[in-house]
């Protein structure tokens, strides 16, 4: 799985790392149980701050989407989360997009073909 | 000069002419996707264009090694070993900057080819980081297989420091933490390799992991060659300078040292190139970025976003520094001030061989006199002295040995060790014998007038 960092880009590194790991999961590229590199090792990897590395893979984890252990590291294992609470704060995150989506005029049915066509990509890859 | 020197200092130079020839010819060759230090897209690698800057690089290069190939032999015309170390050292120089000449202007005109065809790979801020090939591949080279080697590195520098430790000894001392210093920067740099970025060319992890390996054990490999390499040689140059080797294996231990890394580090190079030519080309998506703004003219690095001191190099073989990081930075004014040592050395050979070496005799003491003082031999410390119509022979410790000039510590046949301060060609010498020790110069009618007056006895 490759990750690939634009230094250029207004999205923070730490974003950058968490939404691609995120990606990768939906998309088969990273498995539950696969292990990913020691925080010091990316850090090192990408030129970037340890702490960076650190920030992405706290938020991963409080997301339920990967494990930290001291003596094994990083490894992807979804959560055992209830559906009925991801879905309460996907359902927030969802909220603050389809807001934006509003106020830049964007209408219910482009909306709607945006979040069809990403639902049929994600079949597509599993 | 000994003409069989001057065929060993040829023998060990000479190779760095053909080796920079092989290295940049070698360049024309797509290393993944980078010619003469330039990124380009993978099926602008036919381009002819491009191909046909390729083949006037080869010419503008094979033209300037031509230039370079003779100047050499003119130490064969010159006697005096300045003159050969002038020779030498200067056209070294030459040989290592002047191939690089055309190597910048191809690859400014491939960098104006690739603007004008638009070859840019997007955005050259972007780094690609393989999670797979990295979490499999975090693993450290071992410390135990260089232990051996440092230890041997270090033996001669721990026996001279508990011999006794002496002034004479002091260069011998800094030959040694020299040599010591190379293993341990060896050393450094083996445990290094395993740091270096994971390899990227294609999609698949497995490509990027078995390349990653490849190269780091190919250089894992060689720096830990080079310090066993560098651990026997230092042994060997200790039994040299302290005399307890004959000359001759000395030059033969000289020879084979550069021979040993020489191969060492080509057959890593290019076992690892050859694997990763291979390997992007079966590989069914290729991938790259576009890095060539870091790199200045394609050969130093400069990366701000790279927290990384040490990288791959994109010309020649080996690694680089990040100028842009501070060790990157120290390392590079370290190697230019070894760079620049390189013509300042026959300078200063060629004042210590044409500078005459003045002996004389004041009111109380002889003073010797060679670029500064350099010796003073007061009466009175004076026991006896000896007057010789020839030199005997005499195998230098520290210090100058040339046709013209002994100046330092020598064992001296039927004398055992003491100082030199002569030109062997005009005898006759004096032997000054004093409570430290002898004193050999030459006796000159001066000093000779001074002994007869202040040693009773004594008459030349």
């Amino acid at each position: 799985m490759i990750l690939s960092l634009d230094f250029s880009s207004e999205t923070p590194i730490y974003l950058q790392i968490r939404n691609q790991v995120l990606l990768a999961i939906a998309g088969g590229k990273l498995k539950p149980g696969e292990k990913l590199p020691a925080i010091r090792t990316l850090a090192n990897e990408a030129g970037v701050n340890m702490m960076t590395v650190n920030k992405a893979y706290q938020l991963l984890k409080e997301e339920g989407i990967i494990s930290i252990d001291r003596r094994s590291g990083a490894f992807v294992s979804l959560s055992r989360d209830s559906k009925a609470d991801v879905l309460a704060r996907l359902s927030k995150e969802l909220e603050l997009i389809v807001s934006e989506a509003k106020v830049k005029g964007i209408s219910k049915a482009e909306m709607r073909e945006l979040f069809n066509r990403l639902l049929e990509g994600m079949e597509e890859e599993k | 000069m000994n003409i069989f020197i001057k065929i060993f200092l040829l023998v060990l130079l000479y190779p760095v002419l053909p080796i920079m020839y092989f290295l940049l010819m070698n360049e024309t060759k797509p290393r993944k996707n980078i010619v003469l230090g330039v990124t380009l897209p993978y099926p602008a690698l036919d381009d002819p264009e491009l191909k046909a800057a390729c083949q006037q690089f080869k010419r503008a290069l094979g033209k300037a090694v031509l230039l370079l190939a003779f100047p050499p032999f003119l130490v064969f015309f010159a006697d005096s070993i300045s003159v050969v170390m002038f020779i030498l050292f200067y056209w070294l120089l030459l040989a290592i900057i002047i191939p690089f000449i055309p190597y910048t202007k191809y690859h400014r005109k491939l960098k104006a080819l690739k603007q004008e065809r638009n070859w840019e790979a997007g955005s050259s801020q972007k780094i690609l980081v393989d999670l797979k090939a990295l979490a499999a591949n975090d693993v450290q080279a071992k410390v135990w297989p260089v232990i051996p080697a440092l230890l041997v590195s270090a033996f001669p520098l721990a026996y001279e420091l508990t011999a006794g430790l002496s002034q004479t000894h002091f260069s011998i001392l800094a030959f040694c933490a020299t040599l010591l210093l190379v293993t341990v920067l060896f050393f450094t740099l083996y445990r290094l390799v395993s740091r270096q970025r994971t390899e990227i060319i294609a999609e698949d992890s497995e490509y990027n992991l078995v390349l990653t390996r490849i190269r780091r054990v190919n250089w894992t490999r060689f720096w830990l060659s080079a310090a066993w390499i560098n651990a026997l040689y230092t042994v060997i140059l200790w039994l040299s300078v302290t005399g307890r080797t004959v000359f001759f294996v000395f030059l033969l231990a000289t020879a084979l040292y550069t021979v040993a890394i020489l191969w060492t580090v080509l057959k890593a190079e290019f076992a690892t190139r050859n694997m990763q030519h291979k390997l992007a080309a079966a590989s069914p998506a290729p991938l790259y970025t576009d890095e060539d703004r870091y790199w200045i003219n394609g050969m130093f690095y400069y990366n701000p976003n790279d927290q990384k001191s040490l990288v791959s190099n994109r010309v020649g073989i080996g690694m680089t520094v990040n100028l842009a990081r501070p060790a990157g930075k120290i390392t590079m004014a370290f190697a230019l001030l070894c760079l620049l040592s390189v013509p300042v050395l026959p300078l200063w050979v060629m004042a210590e061989e044409f500078t005459p070496l003045r002996i004389e005799a004041t009111e109380s003491a002889i003073v010797i006199t060679h670029l500064s003082e350099i010796a003073k031999i007061m009466a009175q410390e004076i026991e006896s002295v000896e007057l010789l119509p020839e030199l005997p022979a005499a195998r230098r410790i520290v210090g100058t040995g040339m046709d013209n000039l002994r100046k330092g510590t020598f064992d001296v046949e039927g004398y055992g060790r003491g100082k030199l301060y002569l030109n062997p060609r005009q005898p006759p010498f004096l032997v000054i014998y004093t409570r430290q020790g002898f004193i050999m110069i030459n006796g000159t009618g001066e000093v000779l007038a001074f002994l007869e007056d202040k040693i009773p006895g004594f008459s030349p």
